[in-house]
């Protein structure tokens, strides 16, 4: 039985997106505004904040067509043409308007004194409200505008901040929490102050880069006074998928009181976010910048900028575990197989080399974790047989589970022994560098099968048909390859997983998540579980919630999110039925058919389409009438033997004959199960 | 010592520097013609144009389209337009090049891919992987090569022309040196005058124009002082043939007004139908190789409103231009050429913040061809369902280049000298079995 809201109007093809909140972290035991950018935020009700002691009040929001009437529009140009006397954007010549002295403005911040301004800063209001190139564009052209008060008691650290709006969660944004006190950069459309800002320590700065823009501030110091600086750009938003470089790659500049730069910092070694310290060389005012470091800039380069009283210099290296080997050149360590060695690759051009006996036909597994725990080093590892011989080698392993690495850059070697003896692996960096800080922990063992289960997405919104289609990545260790069953944690809450199984061999499924009989809207936490028989033992592991995010255009990351949610709609639940009961059944070259019995819908007409169609089956013919919507999918020839989940997309021709809308989406329903036989009985 | 370039004078105009430049180099750098054609019958083909889809077009949304692949690949574009030719059919945007549809073939099986302007435009137009060491020179500058100057060409224009500004994402002449870099003409065909860089000025006269130009002679004492150096004296004819190209008949190629409103009108007003236009008349007065870089198809956000926008114009001035080329007897020994870097993803992306874009997509795409001994009417290769995979006779990079240039009466298989003299192979070897290769089927 199948839920069917009859809300359609509420039909999205694209759920609600949140593309930076600003300040992104305040002050505990403060209350203060912040605003979430994004689209789809139409209705918003509240947010989640994860952990405790966030509170959050919407105080209002923008829509895409932005806070201006036409008649304010009109009256806005005016009032700028006037003050502008050619007017930002007016052509010569072009008359200015008659005043409309009735319309008032709405009050916002952007747009209060602006007899006060400077010509700039009416070209940036003309832009923001009234040019159609300029204004902000999608995803950041809606705005919501929230009220956060921190308790005092909450704990500092990183949360999930997700907008929670009528048409579902938002992805989650990173929004920190801490015991500074924060302020912000003066906002675009303020009066420029005659010098930058005067900061005092300790201090968190919030800010937005524009294109071209450095952001100046500045510190009174003494001779000798250390002062620590750190900023968040890429720490707050990962990704950015229309960008090269794929986030807000900011740049530190500090200059002292005669104009020279005395620190600069533009990574912290793997880390993209700058980080620095000095110490200040002779009293006086000393000027911070932040900028991006190829002077690109948006809506959502959103930075924090923490100042502190520093300790003296940069950060030491990551020092090397105290049991840690240091690896000498030519050296050969023997040691015990199966055995975990945590080495440092002391110097450049270093090659750290293990020793081990091993039988034929054992499966040895040689794992390195170095970049994934910190370590700038770029491992090389190969296998040597006991004449000398390169057996196998590895570069770069790919680990879907650290989403925010974009350098895999850990070796990983599985190799069947062809014989008996002495095995020699060697271990490298693969630019020749090495040092104390390029610790490593190499893991030389048996394998050892087991498996852990992604979603690439962490709010599913349930759509009008009650249902939201879903992804899953799964990451098989050592080679193990079995079937896997995901299922929820606590299904009595109402709702249900169709197409949960994950089929031996497969690391990607596409699955539902279902939520019955829910008559109002609601965000809830929920957990899935991913089990496994392995050797003969069921292992049940939790699954990771992520979210697939693209960065610069075309590479795609995982990245871990705090929970998994699902929001829920409000409306009258209608029923459809689909006969026969899944799992369907199919073969190579035939095809099965499914009716769906359904009450009276408000739509004339209805469709569905197959989402991501497994490979080889395709929706053949549907026929829509009175109470019933019949489907029959075919299989050619290449499908392969197995289980496979057909998820289809509901679209209905409204029945409104005034609907804008030539087809509205019903959204997705619960994911069909075909299981493929090689050929029918 | 200091060696004089011919436009080392700084108070020479810049218009006059810029073809001066051309001009020495076609002149200087000449070498003897070598001996060029493979196929000792005559070349069907004299004349390229080589419409460049920057960016990289849908492949869906005009050659390829997938009507029944579902609306997460078609989006709102689920309609097709039938061509003259039975059992063809494209995009639904293009209604006037499906009446055309008998003079071009549609390579539906183009693959490599690369999903990165930078390597799969370099690909495109050359034939060649990058990371060998050597930059390749373009198609257009190898025809230039054995269709410029140095074969004999002596037509005041230069033999390789851009309209109307230079690609940039890879030098286009290669190794072959700047001497076979093409002509770039900025300005915008669609305006009046058409101010071709270097060649039409708004507001001077010609009488004007030499008035400068012996007011800056009277101050140029270089000439004066190295008379007699062989580069000098090539500069000095460098220049006049600029002049030549400034005060002469060449220029009014770019005059538009010399064209009818009527059949500016049918080539359509935007600045890419004036291009095709432009086009045809370079080819008519000889210039074996125009490229028209047409920006604005790298569609990552607002797709389906840019080919909206886009093809219309596109459609318009294509087909007028292959309509208007064979009206005039030129389409035989004209090939056109059309494509990009890549395809398009075939899926639409709704998410944030592409809401309905599509990507870069180098496995499968669409390029056409038509005129200059290519047959028209057919279709090469096919993709799947969705238009993601290449389901029958891929067609690489080189095998395309290879096919244009054999069409062109240029062996592929001959060679250029390379960055240190030693010969160089034109375009890699194609394979050389049914189905791969060679495009024999519509040669």
């Amino acid at each position: 039985m199948l839920a069917l809201s009859a809300t359609l109007a509420m039909a999205q093809s694209s759920g609600p997106y949140a593309a930076y909140v600003f300040p992104a972290g305040g002050q505990r035991g403060t209350t203060f505004t912040a605003t979430v950018a994004g689209q789809n935020l139409g209705n918003p009700l509240g947010a989640e904040v994860s952990g405790e002691g966030a509170s959050v009040r919407v105080l209002g929001s923008i829509g895409k067509a932005g806070p201006l009437t036409k008649v304010q529009e009109v009256e806005l140009r005016r009032r700028l043409q006037e003050l502008t006397r050619s007017g930002p954007g007016t052509a010569a010549g072009s008359a200015v308007p008659a005043s409309t002295e009735n319309v008032e403005l709405p009050d916002l911040q952007e747009l209060r004194n602006l007899e006060s301004r400077t010509k700039a800063q009416l070209r940036l209001v003309f832009d923001q409200f009234l040019n159609r190139d300029k204004r902000p564009k999608p995803p950041m052209d809606e705005l919501v505008t929230l009220e956060i008060t921190l308790a005092a008691s909450a704990a500092s650290g990183d949360r999930a901040l997700r907008l929670r709006t009528r048409n579902g969660l938002t992805n989650p944004l990173v929004f920190q929490v801490g015991a500074a006190p924060e302020n912000r950069e003066p906002g675009r459309f303020e009066e420029a102050p005659a010098e930058p800002p005067l900061l005092v320590l300790p201090s968190v700065l919030n800010g937005q880069i524009f294109p071209g823009e450095v952001d100046r501030f500045r510190l009174d110091l003494s001779t000798g006074e250390a002062v620590d600086l750190s900023a968040e750009a890429r720490s707050l938003i990962p990704y950015l998928a229309d960008a090269v470089p794929g986030w807000f790659q900011a740049v530190l500049s500090v200059f002292g009181p005669d104009g020279d730069e005395v620190a600069y910092c533009d990574d912290d070694g793997l880390d993209p976010d700058p980080r620095l310290s000095f110490r200040a060389p002779t009293d006086g005012v000393y000027t911070i910048t932040i900028r991006d470091s190829i002077y690109r800039g948006r809506e959502d380069f959103v930075y924090r900028l923490r100042i502190s009283a520093g300790s003296d210099g940069p950060a030491a290296p990551a020092a090397a575990p105290p049991d840690a080997i240091a690896g000498r050149r030519s050296a050969v360590v023997s040691v015990p197989f199966p055995s975990k060695v945590r080495g440092v690759l002391a110097k450049p051009g270093s090659i750290d080399a293990y020793e081990f006996t091993a039988q034929a036909g054992e499966t040895v597994v040689a794992d390195v974790r170095a970049r994934r725990d910190g370590s700038p080093l770029d491992s090389f590892l190969r296998l040597r047989d006991a004449a000398g011989k390169i057996i196998a080698s590895n570069d770069d392993a790919e680990d879907k589970e650290c989403g925010l690495l974009t350098a895999h850059a850990d070796s990983y070697i599985r190799v069947n022994l062809p014989a008996a003896g002495i095995y020699r692996l060697e271990l490298l960096d693969t630019t020749g560098k090495g040092g104390e800080a390029y610790a490593y922990t190499l893991d030389i063992r048996r394998p050892a099968p087991d498996f852990a289960v992604l979603t690439t997405l962490s709010a599913l919104n349930l759509g009008p048909a009650g249902s939201a289609a879903f992804s899953v990545v799964v990451v098989r260790r050592d080679g193990w390859q079995g079937d896997i069953t995901l299922r929820l944690r606590r299904p009595e809450r109402g709702f249900s997983l169709e197409g949960g199984l994950i089929p031996s061999g497969r690391e990607k499924v596409q699955m539902t998540l279902t939520g019955r009989n829910r008559g109002s809207e609601e965000a809830v936490r929920v957990e899935l579980e991913a089990a496994a028989l392995i050797g003969g033992v069921e292992v049940v592991h939790p699954v990771k919630p992520a979210d697939l995010r693209m960065q610069a255009f075309g590479n795609t990351h995982l990245v871990p999110a705090e929970a998994l949610w699902v929001s829920t709609r409000r409306g009258k639940a209608a029923e459809l039925t689909p006969s026969p009961s899944p799992p369907l059944v199919l073969a190579p070259g035939g095809s099965v058919g499914l009716t769906f019995r359904h009450p009276p819908l408000p739509v004339k007409s209805l469709r569905v389409e197959l989402v991501n169609p497994p490979a080889g089956i395709t929706l053949k013919d549907q026929k829509a009438s009175t109470g019933s919507l019949v489907l029959v999918f075919s299989a050619d020839q290449s499908v392969k033997e197995g289980t496979e989940n057909l998820v289809l997309s509901l679209k209905g021709e409204p029945a409104d004959p005034q609907a804008r809308a030539r087809e509205v989406d019903l959204g997705v329903l619960p994911a069909i199960v075909v299981n493929i036989i090689a050929k029918v009985p | 010592m200091i060696t004089p370039v011919p436009n080392s004078n700084p108070t020479r105009s810049r218009r006059i520097a810029s073809i001066a430049v051309l001009a020495a180099l076609a002149g200087v750098l000449l070498a003897p013609a070598s001996a060029v054609a493979a196929d000792r019958s005559p070349p069907p083909a004299k004349s390229v144009i080589q419409i460049w889809m920057w960016g990289g077009p849908s492949h869906l949304d005009t050659f390829d389209p997938k009507p029944n692949a579902g609306s997460a690949y078609t989006g709102p574009l689920n309609a097709t337009q039938v061509t003259n030719v039975p059992g063809i059919e494209i995009g639904q945007l293009f209604p006037r090049l499906a009446r055309q549809a008998d003079k071009y073939s549609i390579i539906r099986s183009m693959t490599h891919g690369i999903n990165s302007h930078e390597t799969a435009a370099y690909l495109m137009q050359t034939g060649n992987v990058p990371g060998s060491g050597a930059v390749f020179p373009s198609l257009g500058a190898i025809v230039s090569w054995f269709k410029g100057y140095r074969a004999g060409y002596s037509g005041e224009i230069p033999p390789y022309v851009v309209l109307t500004e230079a690609q940039g994402r890879f030098a286009e002449e290669g190794f072959l040196g700047p001497a076979f870099k093409p002509f770039v003409t900025g300005g915008d065909p669609a305006r009046n005058p058409f101010a071709v860089e270097g060649l039409v000025a708004e507001g001077l006269s010609d009488e004007q124009q030499r008035r400068r130009r012996a007011f800056m002679d009277s101050l140029d004492s270089l000439p004066r002082s190295l008379a007699g150096n062989p580069l000098m004296n090539a500069a000095e004819r460098a220049e006049a043939r600029a002049y030549d190209m400034i005060l002469g008949e060449a220029r009014k190629v770019f005059d538009m007004r010399q064209e009818s409103a009527d059949v500016r009108e049918r080539y359509g007003l935007s600045s890419f139908g004036q291009a095709c236009l432009v086009a045809r008349r370079l080819v008519e007065r000889g210039v074996p190789y125009v490229t028209i870089n047409y920006k604005g198809w790298d569609t990552h956000k607002d797709h389906f409103e840019i080919m909206a926008r886009r093809a219309p114009e596109l459609d318009q001035g294509l087909a007028t231009l292959l309509t208007d080329l064979a009206e005039r007897g030129l389409l035989d020994s004209t090939i056109v050429y059309w494509g990009g870097e890549f395809g398009r993803t075939p899926r639409v992306d709704w998410d944030a913040p592409w809401n309905g874009g599509r990507g870069h997509y180098g496995a499968c795409f669409s390029v056409l061809l038509a005129g200059g001994g290519f047959k028209g009417g057919m279709v090469v290769g096919a993709s799947d369902a969705t238009g993601e995979r290449v389901v029958s006779r891929p067609v690489y990079p080189r095998d395309l280049i290879a096919s244009i240039l054999l069409r062109l009466g240029i062996d592929p298989a001959g060679t250029i000298p390379g960055p240190s003299g030693t010969p160089v192979r034109l375009v890699p070897e194609t394979e050389n079995r049914p189905g791969f290769g060679i495009l024999t089927e519509i040669m």
